[in-house]
């Protein structure tokens, strides 16, 4: 694009920023209070220009830096072709002249070097002019998300950031957003990831696959702009980490280098996508093996790369097993974590007296194994464990005991010798009981996880006692969480020992399960301890978007659903989340309800009474996620007869503007053994819609993107009927997907509807709806 | 030395079949055994009964007040396995008169059960109830609960265990001396591996080697 062009665009924008502005002694011109400035597209940036009260004032800008010999006087601007001149009107009385200036979401402008003056009509002056220093305003490039997966339906793509190895990887292009882009044929690059620093150091583009790939893009919409850009081809060796990443560039002008005008996934800390080999494989560690105790109920299994005095500091996770389990039964998760280079000890757990002993006695392994680093395996692992990061895992009565050992810490109820509740990063529970009510067994804001299998038949999750009902601990957690339920798996699955202790249809044995486990729990104890990017995809993801490459896909009783919220310490706008403002008419943030839905409700997540038989009465039937001692709540409402009906949330002014916020995140379920749940048992869909106030709707069914909300387990027993708790699954739809080939203006939204019925996605339904949110990257 | 010769004792009885036989019991696939509607339930078997004495005081944590102890009786008792059969909701408390029985092994197979019991120095085998009580959480259990709890068993007639022919009742042993808990577990574990012996990992997981300093 021509120079001129663009710098009048940008003239323009900054034009349109001094308008609502008061117009200003001497001339200065500072940018945020300095003669330079770097900022993105989508900035604010701060001008100030001095001079004498009641002149008239204009910015001068151009792309030349000059300076100009201007009438015997050497001016710091070049006067080029590019030159725009902006009147800013009278100087203030303060002689200050002051305005936020927003550069413009143009990519065109990434790269550009913007030379500006600030100019002064001083009549007092000899030639009329008082020129100010000159000033930089260096605009980067903008980091957009270019790597897709194309998709079906609208919003026909889908930006991700992990890519399973093997499978191709996309470029989209909304022309609607880059314009430019239109008839123009370009290079797309997918190179090695650099940071800010290293491509502003060399922006020359070298291809790993080889060389680019030549795309000519149209200017007709999205899916026609969504390319295949490798097959399949890419390295995914991370060694003992996972996700190589991988810049995407496009190269608008076919200069080999980023430049002006180019387009960038990745310019940032994190690399603009990443490719993942098999979860569910070793990693290229060997592993030592060891068994030793400290004495009572000390006995610790220990799990450890053997080259580990080669390897830095390690993360530790912890493993307390559950009542009649033992301690030596988790080598499917010791091996594997330590294959990838972290440490895991298993340890001896006091589970059968009750949960109490079971929480000490993983706070005493715990504190037992910092503490004699020196002489465990005759001290090859001293200095080379991180035990500022902690993770621990529990199982059924042990996975109850380390929520309650983290409650104990938080409490100094149980003061450890070598650490504190600081040093416990994550805490997860596979099948946990409940035995003890929300003040005593509760993690609080630690990030928290939960594994429950469907056909567990001894914590079994049937309302008939709170004991049984794992999902409970889940809600008590107040920051983070994450959830992963797995349809036929019993509860002795998840351990490698005696038993399998299941009931209900299509069950999922042990090495299935296993391989599940070995797949997930990586790039969970990756995401939470090692801060890896594209592990948090396999952890939101829907199963069926996104899986461990080794998942069992074979077995069609294989059925996986993912939970997950954000912390609100990461940043997100709660718009309702059902624990204040309980009237069905507003939400916890404040806006108002509305909606045609039937029969909606909010309540706590507390099955009424000790059983999933259907119930008119009962619009809570079948969900556990809260105890009497609890508050976690939700709405739950229904539809069918053909009509669309809708549920309606205003946004108040907080969130209206959604520019900063990545996703919009809820989760759903569907109600078990509703008559309404059990007329078609299979994936239920319906559509989300934001609407702005410029009258613009943007629409996406949640089908979109491969899932939807998965029908219950089908077991029976708990009452009569068939169909065991209600399981919820989150949605996440990145935000931007809405503005898709669409104006919706994200920065000016006015509503999110969720719409049902035929029109919309599935016919008739009974849903369990909760934590609505804006949530971060 | 001690040790070799009581377990040698209790393997020749076993061997012999005067103990109660073993019971093969397949673990539930379809989850825990059910339990009686109704507890107290009588009929556990005492097979063999070691008084020992701890040098270091241990803590029973079976039990909400957490006394500590330094004497008590290793007793091998025969079980129903179905009330023994381990799960993660609560189980039948194991009581031994007026007190709570740590048990080390789940003997949920075998229908064994090897039983820690702090004493006061003195255990009457022949006439102290040892019963199943109602389920819950062992260290929830007070003095209150295990005196309604042992009045509900000699109510239904549970005066004593039932004792085998064969029953050691170690009146006339004298008590093995440990320095502390760990040690006594240990020594257990030899009486896990003869009453119980599938539960190889619990056995070895007891036997792990000790590190000192």
């Amino acid at each position: 694009m021509n120079p001129t062009v663009l710098l009048g665009r940008a003239a323009v924008a900054l034009l349109a920023s001094t308008l609502l502005v008061p117009s200003a002694q001497a001339s200065d011109l500072t940018l945020d209070g300095q003669n330079t400035a770097l900022v993105s597209p989508g900035d604010t940036v701060q001008v100030s220009i001095t001079g004498t009260p009641g002149a008239e004032v204009f910015l001068a800008l151009d792309l030349d830096a000059g300076p100009t010999n201007l009438f015997g006087m050497s001016v710091p601007l070049g006067f080029s072709a590019a030159f725009v001149s902006i009147p800013l009107g009278p100087m203030p009385g303060t002689g200050v002249l002051t305005f936020p200036a927003t550069i413009p979401l143009d990519d065109e402008l990434s790269g550009l070097d913007i030379f500006l003056l600030g100019v002064v009509a001083d009549a007092a002056k000899a030639k009329d002019y008082d020129y100010s220093n000159g000033a930089t305003l260096s605009i980067d490039r903008r980091d957009l998300e270019l790597a897709s997966r194309p998709l079906a339906s609208y919003p026909h793509a889908e930006f991700v950031r992990a890519f399973n190895e093997g499978t191709p990887v996309s470029i989209a292009i909304d022309p609607a957003k880059q314009a430019a882009l239109s008839g123009v044929t370009a290079d797309v690059y997918i190179t090695s990831p650099k940071d800010v620093t290293g491509w502003l150091a060399d922006g020359t583009l070298i291809d790993v696959r080889g060389a680019p790939t030549s795309i000519t893009f149209s200017g007709t919409d999205i899916a026609s702009n969504t390319f295949t850009v490798d097959a399949g081809t890419l390295s995914a060796d991370a060694g003992a980490s996972m996700g190589v990443g991988y810049d995407m560039v496009v190269d608008t002008n076919g200069s080999g280098t980023l430049d002006q005008g180019d387009l960038i996934d990745g310019y940032s800390n994190e690399a603009g996508f990443y490719v993942v080999h098999d979860l569910t494989q070793p990693g290229p560690y060997a592993v030592t093996e060891a068994l030793y105790s400290g004495g009572n109920f000390l006995g610790q299994n220990l799990f450890y790369p053997s080259n580990i005095s080669e390897l830095g500091v390690l993360k530790l996770l912890v493993v307390s097993h559950g009542n009649g389990h033992n301690y030596q039964w988790y080598d499917h998760i010791g091996n594997h974590l330590a294959s990838y280079g972290f440490v895991v000890m298993s340890h001896q757990n006091n589970t059968v007296p009750g949960i109490e002993t079971s929480s000490t006695t993983t706070l005493t392994n715990t504190d037992y194994f910092i503490g004699n680093l020196d002489i465990i395996e005759g001290g090859v692992l001293d200095g080379h464990v991180d035990t500022d990061n902690i993770a621990w895992i529990g199982h059924s009565r042990g996975g109850e005991g380390v929520v309650r050992a983290y409650r104990r810490l938080l409490t100094d109820d149980f003061i450890p010798a070598n650490y504190d509740e600081d040093n416990i990063t994550f805490v997860s529970s596979i099948a946990p009981t409940v035995f003890f009510n929300n003040a005593t067994s509760n993690s609080g804001d630690v990030d928290y996880h939960i594994w429950v299998g469907g056909a567990d038949s001894d914590v079994s999750g049937c309302s008939s006692s709170n004991v049984t009902q794992s999902f409970q601990l889940f809600g008590r957690a107040t920051e983070r969480r994450q959830g992963i339920s797995l349809h036929g798996a019993g509860h002795g699955v998840f351990h490698n020992g005696n038993g399998i202790f299941a009931a209900g249809p299509c069950q999922v044995n042990r090495t299935d399960t296993h391989t599940i486990m070995r797949g997930y729990i990586l790039p969970l104890m990756e995401h939470h301890l090692r801060g890896n990017v594209p592990a948090e995809d396999f952890l939101w993801r829907q199963w069926e978007s996104l899986r461990p490459i080794g998942a069992p896909d074979f077995n069609p009783c294989v059925v996986v659903d993912l939970q997950y919220r954000e912390s609100s310490a990461v940043g997100k706008f709660v718009i309702d989340d059902f624990e204040s403002n309980t009237g069905l008419g507003t939400s916890s943030s404040g806006g108002t309800v509305t909606g045609t839905v039937l029969d909606r409700q909010e309540n706590r997540w507390d099955d009424p009474d000790t059983n999933f038989t259907f119930s008119a009465t009962e619009p809570f039937n079948g969900f556990t996620y809260a105890g009497n001692t609890d508050s976690e709540s939700g709405t739950a409402f229904e539809w069918n007869g053909g009509a669309e009906r809708t549920l309606v949330f205003n946004l108040v002014t907080a969130a209206t503007d959604a520019t900063n916020w990545s996703y919009l995140s809820f989760r759903a379920a569907q109600a078990t053994r509703d008559p309404l749940t059990t007329a078609v048992l299979g994936d239920l869909s319906f559509t989300v819609q934001l609407d702005d106030r410029n009258g613009v709707s943007s629409a996406i069914n949640i089908g979109a993107y491969g899932g939807g909300i998965e029908e219950p387990y089908q077991r029976s027993g708990c009452g009569t009927g068939t169909g065991w708790a209600s399981e919820f699954e989150t949605i996440k739809i990145r935000l931007t997907d809405f503005t898709h080939d669409s104006d919706l203006e994200l920065s000016n939204l006015k509503s999110i509807t969720f719409r049902f019925g035929p029109t919309a996605g599935s016919n008739e339904g009974r849903l369990g709806f909760d934590d609505l949110e804006f949530t971060t990257e | 030395m001690k040790t070799k010769i009581i377990t040698s004792l209790v393997a020749v009885l076993a061997l012999a079949g005067l103990g109660v036989a073993l019971k093969p019991v397949l673990f539930a696939e379809d989850g825990p055994p059910a339990l009686p509607a109704v507890l107290p339930v009588a009929g556990v078997e005492l097979l063999h009964v070691q008084p020992f004495e701890l040098g270091t005081p241990a803590t029973h944590l079976w039990r909400a007040d957490q006394p500590k102890y330094t004497t008590g009786v290793l007793l091998v008792v025969g079980v129903d396995p179905d009330l023994a059969h381990p799960r993660q909701t609560a189980e039948p408390v194991l009581y031994v008169g007026n007190q709570t029985a740590e048990r080390l092994n789940a003997g949920s197979m075998s229908g064994r059960l090897v039983l820690v019991v702090p004493t006061d120095g003195t255990f009457d085998a022949a006439n102290t109830p040892i019963f199943f009580g109602d389920a819950q959480l062992p260290e929830s259990v007070d003095a209150q609960t295990i005196a309604r709890q042992l009045d509900l068993a000699r109510d239904a007639g549970i005066s004593g265990p039932v004792l085998a022919a064969s029953t050691d009742t170690g009146l006339g042993n004298d008590p093995v001396a440990f320095d502390n808990d760990y040690q006594l577990r240990v020594f257990a574990s030899d009486l896990i591996e003869l009453h119980s012996p599938d539960e190889v990992d619990l056995i070895s997981g007891l036997r792990a080697t000790l590190l000192t300093r």
